[in-house]
């Protein structure tokens, strides 16, 4: 674990370098385990946690808290890491119509791993997820389980819309649009699940550490 | 209860910022320009910032249909209640059926209409903040909406003028401190942002603010995502830094080279497109007293 004063008031918790590009599912629990200590010490002055693969942000307000009281509180939580019991993660199964007007990149990604496009949708139904963190949209959960042996490029040029509920591969990861947005991700299928539920608490429907399924469903099921 | 004639370009609740769901994604919004945010709240009577309008570039026209104690605080309007100037530096009374409008904001960007008591707005995790990225939480004003507040007692007056830093000199200046990889970017890197002066670009936004000027060599190595946050000063593959804003994504792939401290946002968020700012360097220590004689000196008013 390494200590990085992000500002003057943020602290960045490494875990691995920040270029350290391989995802390990032991790491990401470490990560989730010291968000649940954190949460569970409410220390005063800590605002914000912000965790990701490799790294947890942890800002605060320097007025209440001083940097160097964050870090030793951070390195006393660390100490309990393996002995919390973390409530257990829900299993979530998502429903996803593949392929077509829903899936544009099912058969592109079929025909660039060699599978025929059920084997795809199999492969694809067969791996099991786990939430890694949220980012670059409230509500989109970076997704590990993607085996490391199909990894799939990004678009050469991203969408200027991909709709809400789209579900997508990139790299190893797996994510599903909360929204539209532009995206360059590799399009399989659509969840006629909503990802987040604005105004609602909790709003976003995963949350860290979550195992997913995906499983074939058709439109007229809904 | 008030009623939205005209939105003007960008009118927004605001509030205090929305901690504490960065782990899902949405960052924390809140008043950009906080202390005009603080001044327009004390000037309506409040003893702490309550949900407001936050008004962008152009004024918003405003039907009150019931009495009620407001305070303006930060950028210049031209603010008219009924075609009269309204009093700067003070709160006021306003009467059922005025109309309260201004113009395009002459200095600055950000302004704030408070009410005496805050808006009756509902709060969503603790917070009215609206993230207008995401649109969630709080509410970006249509023509037509209709907002209450839940009534103040009296409004204040202020001897001394807010709203030093933000207008002061031909250019402006916000404070840096380093980031957490400085030996990623190198000696010079540092040295190049703080020594010429970026001009405000128009894809500004409460996202982003989005700069023009002299490139910083950034690291050639892809970075694996980590959290970003307010002020966080972003170096994107073109060299060209981009300052992030309350409406920040939660998490990003961008090396961080610094940060604009968190008692220079006020000056941040008042920034116009096509001005002119010089980024200095403070120490983090300098940076956290800095933001505590600024909150010491809310709390002595």
């Amino acid at each position: 674990m390494t200590f990085r004063e992000a500002s003057e008031r943020a602290v960045l918790v490494e875990f691995a370098s920040p270029w350290e590009s391989e995802i390990h599912a032991d790491r990401v629990e470490r990560i989730h385990r010291l968000v649940a200590l954190l949460d569970r010490a409410q220390l005063a002055g800590i605002q914000e946690l912000t965790p990701a693969y490799n790294s947890l942000l942890v800002e605060y307000d320097p007025s209440q808290l001083s940097c160097r009281d964050l870090i030793e509180h951070i390195l006393f939580c660390a100490e309990t890491i393996v002995e919390i019991g973390l409530t257990a993660h829900p299993k979530i199964e998502i429903p996803v119509f593949y392929g077509g007007d829903y899936g544009p990149d099912l058969l592109w990604c079929a025909e660039r791993l060699g599978m025929t496009v059920s084997e795809m949708v199999e492969a694809h139904c067969d791996a099991v997820y786990r939430v890694a963190f949220f980012g670059f949209l409230p509500g989109f959960a970076y997704l590990s389980g993607w085996p490391a042996k199909w990894s799939l490029p990004r678009l050469d040029s991203p969408r200027t819309k991909v709709p809400a509920g789209s579900v997508a591969l990139a790299g190893t990861q797996a994510g599903i649009y909360p929204m539209d947005s532009p995206g360059g991700w590799r399009v399989l299928g659509r969840t006629p699940l909503s990802m987040i539920e604005p105004g609602k608490v909790p709003f976003a429907r995963l949350e860290l550490g979550a195992t997913i399924r995906f499983y074939p469903s058709s439109p007229s099921a809904w | 209860m008030v009623k939205v004639v005209d939105p003007g370009m960008l009118s927004t609740i605001q509030d205090l910022p929305r901690f504490g769901l960065a782990r899902f994604g949405l960052s924390e919004a809140g008043a950009m320009a906080p202390e005009s945010f603080r001044e327009a709240n004390w000037l309506a009577g409040n003893d702490q910032e309550l949900p407001s309008i936050e008004v962008t570039m152009k004024a918003p026209r405003l039907l009150f249909l019931a009495p009620a104690i407001i305070g303006l605080g930060g950028a210049d309007f031209g603010w008219r209640l009924d075609g009269k100037v309204t009093p700067r530096g003070e709160g006021f009374s306003v009467r059922a059926g005025a109309m309260l409008q201004g113009e395009y904001c002459r200095q600055g960007l950000r302004g704030y209409i408070a009410f005496g008591g805050g808006l009756a707005v509902k709060r969503w995790y603790g917070s009215a903040a609206t993230q207008v990225q995401a649109q969630m939480g709080g509410q970006v004003l249509r023509k037509g909406d209709e907002l209450s507040w839940i009534g103040g007692t009296a409004a204040r007056r202020c001897q001394e003028t807010f709203a030093g830093p933000a207008y002061r000199g031909s250019y402006k200046i916000l404070r840096v401190v380093e980031g957490p990889h400085p030996e990623l970017f190198g000696p010079e890197a540092f040295a190049l942002l703080t020594a010429g002066l970026y001009r405000i670009t128009e894809k500004s936004t409460r996202t982003a603010v989005r700069l023009e000027g002299l490139a910083i060599p950034c690291p050639a190595e892809p970075m694996v995502s980590a959290g970003a946050w307010y002020g966080a000063i972003q170096v994107p593959p073109s060299g060209i830094p981009q300052i992030l804003g309350p409406d920040h994504p939660a998490t990003g792939g961008y090396p961080i080279v610094g940060s604009v401290i968190a008692a220079d946002f006020e000056v941040m968020g008042q920034l116009r497109p096509r001005e002119e700012v010089r980024l200095g360097r403070v120490s983090r220590e300098t940076a956290r007293q800095l933001w505590k004689r600024q909150q010491d000196w809310w709390s002595a008013r």
